[in-house]
């Protein structure tokens, strides 16, 4: 389409004339289509005035000036807004008349006369209001102008009638002309008004869309920071704006790193410059909950930042870095952990007195068989206090130490499996060993029976109606594999997510009323993840769980 | 070779574990001094120049890392240091304390590592 190649830098220079006059009033738009006929009317005059003197003698000379002098007239007159646009169209038709009286008279002495046809035809075929009868006016009004007159005359000759179809058959093809411009025109200029149109549509929904997401950004609790490629900031929230005035971390984020008193691990030991959150975002590095302490003691906050980089075309164009204040939740976490530590040291104290009298008292000689049966209960109920309360304090220090050391997870399997046979032979579990026979592996021993330990008190435990557990493990070609699978009461899907997380209870576990405190798995999956290794777990309700753990084989260091 | 009585001192504030402790190492054969302090230790250690001793971390004066290394200043008698807190192992190995056990403790293997550091400690 030649409308859609031209550029509309090009376009706007016609664009701006085409607008200018559509722009109009309908009246002064009429007046001004007619405006060139009234002026080469009265430029004829001038001419004929002063050479063709005689022409003014002739009453149908002065008609046709008297006539287009009225059409004039009317151009202004008429209330061209009441009326349908097509309505205009009428002056240029009657204006061949005028034309045609004009040509009658004086194309003996000034032949031209007639040519000023080509103005009502422009302004026929221009319009595009009726593009096929402006087409078919413009040949038929000059015909009849050349036509009537001969018809008038009473003329009979073929060839005169013949020769004066020229001029109507040139008005034709001019307006043919003009007409296909005008249209192409029209096109490009609706081409033009579209894309001007999907421009505006399209920079109105930009300013919205920023608008927008300038609200969403100020409205998030989180501090929002933008670099640039070079680093440089280019944009800050509200909620960052207040973390930068806070009286320490004043110029921490974003300002001169050399002032900044930031620090990492702990809180404790200044943290390289090079390591500032925004140093690493304009780096180009994606990181997330990278934790940073900012501020002296007493003032001290603690922010948990992440940083995005954005690319353009696969080059680093910039990042967006975010700070999270989690000083209230650190200090919550660490409150909760001193509580849970307290208290469970707390526990230890009488625990010393029970589990070791017991135990004493239950070597003597002179307990007698009935006691020493009630001696055996209170021990094993004191132990049972003890693991809760070591499960506890595990929890509280969130660490376990780990030592790997070369270890046959097969002879771990068999010890865990004697040590709970009388608490499955008292549940009604039935136990069974599919594991090979050696399983050579990296790990600690203590904290591997711990888990496995934790994993068969846990199948018994939610195996109330008796079943059958079965161990199986083995080499795999990552490492070693071993699963412990129940056919207790199962959990469902959603259960499975939070599994392995601090006191979580599992909502068919609660619903059966077997005790608890949600410790044992989130334990053994921390000395699971501190051997480099996995546990994930499969689980039908009422069909029972399948808990398998992947570890270092006995080639890995760790 | 005259066969001489081994004495322990046990620093312990908990009456119950002290008595406890008392009554495991008696019958074990020791001469026991009980203290309920870490000062009041000290100077038991100071006074009867025993064999071994045997504390709890989490004494009301001072910590019993803080006692064992008050203690040797004077003595590089064994000390076993029993602590309810898992993690302040570092601490008491650092403080020179010989070994630890955790709380709450079997009887009979206090008994047996309290023989062991007399068997490795040669008056």
């Amino acid at each position: 389409m030649s409308g859609s190649g031209v550029p509309v830098r090009d376009g706007l220079a016609w664009l701006s004339a085409h607008r200018f006059f559509h722009e109009l009033s309908p009246r002064a738009r009429v007046v001004l289509s007619q405006l060139p006929l009234t002026g080469t009317m009265v430029l004829m005059l001038g001419v004929v005035l002063f050479f063709r003197a005689e022409l003014l003698r002739d009453p149908v000379f002065v008609s046709g000036l008297m006539l287009h002098a009225l059409m004039f007239i009317l151009a202004v007159v008429v209330p061209w807004h009441r009326l349908p646009p097509a309505a205009s169209l009428a002056i240029p038709v009657l204006d061949f008349l005028p034309v045609g009286l004009v040509r009658e008279s004086g194309v003996d002495t000034i032949p031209a006369l007639g040519a000023m046809a080509v103005l009502p035809v422009v302004w026929l075929t221009s319009s595009q209001l009726h593009p096929k009868f402006g087409l078919v006016m413009s040949f038929l009004g000059p015909l009849l102008m050349v036509w009537v007159p001969l018809v008038l005359r009473g003329s009979v000759s073929g060839e005169e009638y013949s020769v004066v179809v020229l001029l109507p058959l040139l008005m034709l093809v001019a307006g043919f002309a003009v007409h296909t411009l005008s249209a192409s025109m029209d096109h490009q200029q609706r081409t033009v008004e579209e894309a001007r149109g999907q421009l505006q549509t399209a920079l109105d929904s930009s300013a919205r869309n920023e608008r927008l997401i300038n609200t969403v950004i100020d409205a998030v609790g989180v501090g929002v920071m933008a670099l640039d490629a070079g680093g440089k900031v280019t944009l800050r929230n509200q909620e960052q704006k207040r973390n930068h005035s806070l009286p320490h971390p004043s110029r921490a984020f974003g300002g001169d790193a050399a002032e900044v008193r930031v620090y990492g691990r702990g809180g404790k030991e200044p943290l390289d410059p090079e390591m500032l959150p925004e140093r690493r975002a304009a780096r180009g590095e994606d990181f997330s909950d990278y934790l940073v302490w900012v501020g002296t003691d007493g003032k001290q906050r603690i922010f948990s930042t992440s940083a995005r980089a954005t690319k353009d075309d696969g080059r680093f164009d910039g990042s967006v870095v975010t700070f999270n204040d989690v000083t209230a939740l650190v200090e919550a976490m660490t409150a909760k952990d001193a509580f849970l530590s307290n208290v469970t040291h707390e526990l230890r104290a009488p625990l010393t007195s029970i589990l070791g009298y017991t135990e004493m008292l239950a070597a003597r000689d002179d307990v007698s068989p009935e006691a020493g049966v009630m001696l055996k209960v209170v021990g094993r109920n004191g132990q049972r206090l003890q693991r809760l309360v070591t499960d506890l304090l595990t929890a509280a220090s969130g660490s376990v130490d780990v030592l790997p050391e070369p270890t046959d997870l097969a002879e771990l399997i068999r010890f865990s499996l004697a040590t709970a046979a009388p608490q499955a032979g008292a549940a009604g579990v039935n136990l069974v060993n599919e594991a090979d026979a050696r399983v050579p592996a990296m790990v600690d021993p203590t904290r591997m029976g711990q888990v496995l330990d934790n994993l068969l008190s846990n199948a018994i435990k939610y195996s109330p109606d008796g079943g059958t557990i079965t161990v199986r493990a083995g080499a795999t070609t990552e490492g070693v594999y071993c699963s412990v699978a129940d056919t207790g009461i199962g959990m469902r899907q959603e259960d499975l997510k939070e599994l392995f997380t601090k006191f979580f209870r599992a909502e068919t576990v609660r619903n059966s009323g077997i005790p608890g405190i949600g410790l044992g798995l989130a334990i053994t999956k921390t000395i699971v993840e501190n051997h480099g290794g996995t546990i994930t777990c499969t689980s039908t309700p009422g069909k029972g769980s399948t808990f398998t753990v992947t570890l270092p084989g006995p080639g890995d260091s760790g | 070779m005259v066969s001489v009585r081994r004495t322990v001192v046990v620093v312990e504030d908990d009456q119950d574990i002290r008595g406890l402790i008392e009554g495991v190492l008696s019958g074990a054969g020791l001469d026991v001094q009980v203290a309920d302090t870490g000062a009041a230790g000290i100077e038991a250690v100071r006074q009867h120049g025993p064999d071994v001793v045997v504390m709890d971390f989490g004494l009301p004066d001072f910590s019993g890392a803080e006692a064992a290394r008050q203690i040797r200043g004077f003595s590089s008698v064994p000390v076993l240091m029993l602590t309810g807190h898992h993690d302040v192992a570092d601490t008491a190995f650092a403080a020179g304390v010989t070994d630890v056990m955790a709380k709450p403790f079997s009887p009979l293997e206090l008994r047996e590592r309290v023989e062991k550091l007399l068997a490795h400690h040669v008056r």
